[in-house]
């Protein structure tokens, strides 16, 4: 890996740690969640500061460049993630839908006593 | 008829329409229940049916069409009706029909009956016929049946169909899913009706969503039916 993407990769690590971080300080993301991003961005860094673990791990799995295996994990987890945020929507979609029927039928039955 | 039958009117933004329908409902169908469901209009669709004593059920925001009538099979639901049929706001639907579907349901013993344009016609040749046709052949593919009219919007249920359509997630009033419970060993048929145009307002259906309708409705059909559940 070229001294200039370690640099980069260095400080989009940090930056992508720190606007985390800044969202956690305001409430945006609830920390449960927060911790997914942490660990993500967390990750980045130590693969920035210590780019041989790329390089063992890339030798290791036979992908010529370590900046391959690195898009190829960014790829993967990414795709994990909003494979999950799909689920996580569609259980939202249903209670907002269940909720909005229960209130529907409800201020129904207090117009139309039965 | 000693069977109780509620028709679900669905109605988004149908101040034009709303009025014919129930009327038509009221005259042609006296012995049928029915229920508005205003899914969350921004027109004065609720209002009307305030202002006529219509039995209404107001959505506060917009579900779409499978969400309004899976409110109106809730209701079904617990008010203990024998049949529900999805009856379509727009003026498409004729109320005459109603009540010869449910004796169909009865004679038959189907527990789904559709309300079909092409039982005794031949479709018109059109793009939206070709779509259609297109769900015929996978339905029949799918599950063996042959259905001529399968986005007919007009649909019965009976008593075993109903609780599936108020508490099943993703159990929308599409054609997928009378092929599910095709799979699931319900018993559905067709019987001719006489379907109008619509009398005002404008149809949901764009080219824009007609593909994605298509889309959506061919990769359920093909790959996403064999990973449901059956019902019952």
């Amino acid at each position: 890996m070229s001294s200039t993407l370690s640099v980069f990769l260095m400080a989009g690590a940090v930056l992508a740690l720190a606007f985390v971080l800044a969202k956690i300080r305001k409430g945006q993301v609830q920390t449960a969640d927060a911790v997914f991003w942490f660990l993500f961005a967390a990750a980045l860094v130590v693969l920035a500061v210590f780019p041989s673990i790329a390089f063992w791990c890339a030798g290791a799995l036979g992908i010529e460049s370590p900046a391959n295996f690195i898009f190829l994990c960014v790829v993967a987890i990414l795709f994990a993630k909003v494979l999950l945020q799909s689920v996580e929507i569609a259980r939202l979609k249903e209670r907002l839908s269940q909720l909005t029927q229960e209130v529907a039928l409800a201020d129904s039955e207090v117009e139309r006593p039965s | 008829m000693e069977y109780r039958v509620l028709a679900i009117i669905p109605a988004y933004n149908e101040e034009e329409n709303i009025v014919s329908t129930v009327e038509d409902l009221r005259a042609h169908a006296p012995e049928v229940d029915y229920v508005v469901i205003n899914d969350g209009s921004r027109d004065r669709t609720a209002a009307i049916c305030r202002e006529r004593g219509y039995r209404l059920i107001s959505l506060p925001v917009n579900l779409g069409l499978a969400g309004g009538f899976q409110t109106g099979m809730k209701y079904a639901m617990r008010h203990g009706y024998d049949f529900a049929i999805q009856f379509d706001a727009d003026g498409q639907h004729s109320a005459a029909y109603v009540v010869p579907m449910v004796e169909h349901a009865l004679a038959t013993g189907s527990n789904i009956v559709i309300g079909s344009r092409f039982c005794a016609q031949k479709k018109p040749v059109s793009a939206r016929m070709a779509g259609s046709m297109l769900i015929s052949a996978m339905t029949r593919l799918t599950t063996g049946q042959r259905i001529q009219d399968p986005t007919s919007g007009m649909r019965l249920f009976d008593r075993t169909m109903i609780p599936h359509f108020a508490s099943q997630p993703d159990f929308s009033p599409e054609p997928d899913t009378i092929a599910l419970a095709l799979r699931s060993g319900a018993k559905v048929s067709e019987i001719q009706v006489e379907m109008r145009d619509r009398t005002a307002g404008e149809s949901y259906l764009s080219f824009s969503r007609s593909v994605a309708y298509m889309l959506r409705v061919c990769i359920s059909m093909l790959f996403v039916q064999w990973f449901r559940k059956k019902v019952r």
